[in-house]
């Protein structure tokens, strides 16, 4: 993790913390619905829960490892306010492109967290 | 207020968060502007940081500069409580010194660091800077007064956070819940999703607001156990020497030149300020305290000592060290440290900055929205909770959140002209800036009143606007400045401070154009029910 810079472990920690309220949030039916009009399969639910969840606690070591023990959580906490707020105001203007933007942003999480981690 | 207790939460909701609100809003709002306090003051000061710039770095002839200070406080207060002096950096060229006249007046002066001799007014820029954001943040610029006062409404704000989770029944479904273009309903989402989603820090930055002052909202500790003496209570926690008292017995004070070069040779730093109390008294005693280096905290929550050092100021003798990067105090001490930095966003740079910055602002659209759903929801429906009056303060009310929001935004941006606007050499320059401020906020009130209720927010924020997006084009016109100049130079501060008035500038212009759009469908445009008279207010829904 060290080899990430303060600005790339902010834009990665932003992107987690937006997909992975996006995932607890899709995984409800009201919002499930709001994208894609049905409600999600059990199994569908369960994936995307499991996955922002994932994303979230990735957030919390990445954190950890740019800022260190002492202002690493504190910083976390702000960017899950930041990231789930985002997310409501953008999710009933645009919520296609809200879920896409949530896509990009997981994958480009996990792939940057597993390069800085390998 | 009889009903269940949820009922009851959501009467004391809707009414301490309506009266205290408007307080409330006002500390969120200038407390998230005043975050970027340092990079404001910079960008009011371009003649400061001119001749900061051309003075080149003073810090090896600190003693030097420390003598001519001396020597400029022993002529005007020979005798005093205390003297201080501030040392010239990279933002102040400036040598400041500052004491207590017989009257017990607080009195200072801007010296040349390289003569002695005052600088007359009118060369420099005499302004509060971003510190009047955090001077209205925790006072109002109203001293004792107005601390106890932003105290109470910070107690209100715990108080209605805990009585706004009780109230909100359904958190966890709506956590992401947010209707737009539905009148009432929408402002409600708004309110709650705000509140809801930033709680961890609407609560941190509450608590830790009413901790930063706990010696003040709670003495009763300092008053029986020290007899109400806090320097001899601040000492003993802070494990620092003791307050000396006055002897009444005249003794010089020694030259302060040689006495800075030892500190500054032992701390390893250059020094910022230096602090006599009692000058002229044989208890005088002298601190210089090192300058602080951000870069040296980093990665701590809790911000370690830049270092002082205290001398017997008559025999020169050496009281006290503490070193930079140094620790004192017990746990508790810590613990308050702790939550000093975490209030004052003393760490983790620009990055934690900006993010208690939207956090802050995201805190001001919360109280906002909860104020606006009071008076939309009774638009739709009176509920005749003052009599006959009612019509009259719902419209006092109206007024109110007019001022506090568009008029406060309105107000802030007019301190920011009146800075480049009040001429150099007016005497008082700095208070004229702030009065200029709290006069804006009066006539934002008057126009709240005057023009119909619509109209008011439309041309309010029209002008908060105008205001941001001309700033660059004000900037240019009066100190030759402009983003531009200030990027080539690798002026960053001064850019950014510009380039976010300028977006702060287009987001009040998107608020227009929805305000025009909603007045033109009238189909959005929720009718005045009046209701019959006796009715029973309805209770149970917050708001």
């Amino acid at each position: 993790m060290a080899a990430l810079s303060i600005a790339s472990a902010t834009a990665l920690g932003l992107a987690s913390s937006y997909a992975g309220m996006a995932g607890l949030c899709l995984a409800m039916d009201r919002h499930h619905d709001q994208v894609w009009g049905r409600d999600a399969s059990p199994l569908l639910r369960r994936l995307l829960r499991i996955a922002g969840a994932v994303l979230l606690a990735g957030g919390f070591f990445l954190c950890l490892g740019a800022w260190g023990g002492a202002i690493g959580p504190v910083v976390w906490v702000g960017f899950l306010s930041a990231g789930a707020l985002s997310l409501v105001l953008l999710l009933p203007y645009a919520p296609r492109f809200a879920t896409v933007l949530a896509g990009v942003a997981g994958a480009v999480s996990v792939v940057v967290g597993a390069l800085a981690l390998g | 207020m009889n009903g269940t207790f949820r009922q009851s939460m959501a009467w004391l909701h809707t009414w301490g968060g309506l009266w205290l609100g408007w307080v409330l809003y006002a500390i969120f709002f200038t407390g998230a502007i005043g975050v970027f306090d340092e990079a404001i003051t910079h960008w009011m000061n371009p003649e400061k940081r001119a001749l900061a710039a051309a003075s080149g770095d003073t810090t090896k002839q600190q003693p030097a500069i420390v003598d001519r200070a001396q020597a400029y406080l022993f002529k005007v207060a020979p005798k005093s409580h205390f003297w201080s002096i501030g040392l010239p950096d990279d933002e102040e060229p400036a040598l400041r010194v500052f004491w207590e006249d017989e009257k017990k007046n607080f009195q200072s002066a801007r010296l040349d660091p390289t003569t002695g001799q005052a600088i007359p007014p009118g060369l420099t820029r005499e302004t509060e800077g971003g510190h009047h954001f955090v001077h209205m943040h925790y006072e109002f610029h109203a001293g004792m007064a107005g601390i106890w006062i932003a105290g109470v409404a910070t107690i209100a704000m715990l108080v209605a956070l805990v009585s706004g989770i009780v109230t909100h029944r359904r958190i966890f479904k709506d956590f992401f819940t947010f209707r737009p273009k539905k009148g009432q309903r929408s402002w409600l989402d708004a309110h709650n999703a705000t509140g809801v989603l930033m709680l961890p820090f609407l609560l941190m930055i509450s608590y830790t607001g009413v901790i930063v002052f706990y010696a003040t909202y709670m003495p009763a500790g300092i008053a029986a156990r020290y007899k109400g003496n806090e320097d001899a209570y601040f000492a003993e926690v802070q494990k620092q020497t003791a307050h000396r008292e006055e002897t009444g017995i005249s003794a010089p004070v020694k030259p302060m030149g040689p006495l800075v070069a030892q500190a500054v040779d032992k701390l390893g730093r250059p020094a910022s300020f230096v602090v006599v109390e009692h000058p002229g008294d044989s208890s005088a005693s002298l601190r210089v305290f090192g300058r602080n280096d951000p870069a040296a905290q980093d990665g701590r929550l809790r911000p370690l000592s830049s270092g002082e050092m205290t001398f017997d100021a008559v025999s020169g003798e050496v009281l006290d060290t503490e070193m930079p990067l140094g620790s004192r105090g017990g746990p508790a001490q810590h613990v308050q440290q702790v939550m000093n930095a975490l209030h004052f966003v003393q760490f983790g740079g620009y990055l934690a900055k900006w993010l208690y910055f939207f956090c802050g602002m995201a805190g001001a659209a919360m109280l906002a929205t909860g104020m606006i759903l009071f008076t939309v929801k009774r638009r739709r429906k009176q509920e005749n909770e003052f009599g006959k009056a009612t019509q009259r303060v719902y419209r006092v009310i109206e007024a109110l959140n007019i001022a506090s929001v568009a008029g406060l935004a309105v107000a802030s941006i007019a301190f920011f002209w009146a800075n480049r606007l009040v001429p150099l050499a007016v005497e008082h320059r700095n208070t004229w800036e702030i009065a200029l401020f709290f006069a804006v906020w009066v006539v934002t009130l008057l126009h709240a009143f005057v023009r119909p209720v619509h109209q008011a927010w439309i041309e309010q924020l029209a002008a908060g606007a105008a205001m941001c997006l001309l700033l660059p084009v004000l900037n240019a016109f009066t100190t030759g400045d402009h983003l531009a100049l200030a990027i080539a130079r690798g002026d960053a501060l001064s850019a950014s401070v510009e380039a976010s008035v300028f977006a702060i500038g287009l987001l009040m212009v998107a608020a227009v154009v929805h305000l025009r759009r909603a007045a033109r469908n009238p189909a959005r445009q929720p009718k005045v029910v009046q209701a019959p008279v006796g009715q029973q207010p309805a209770t149970g829904t917050a708001s």
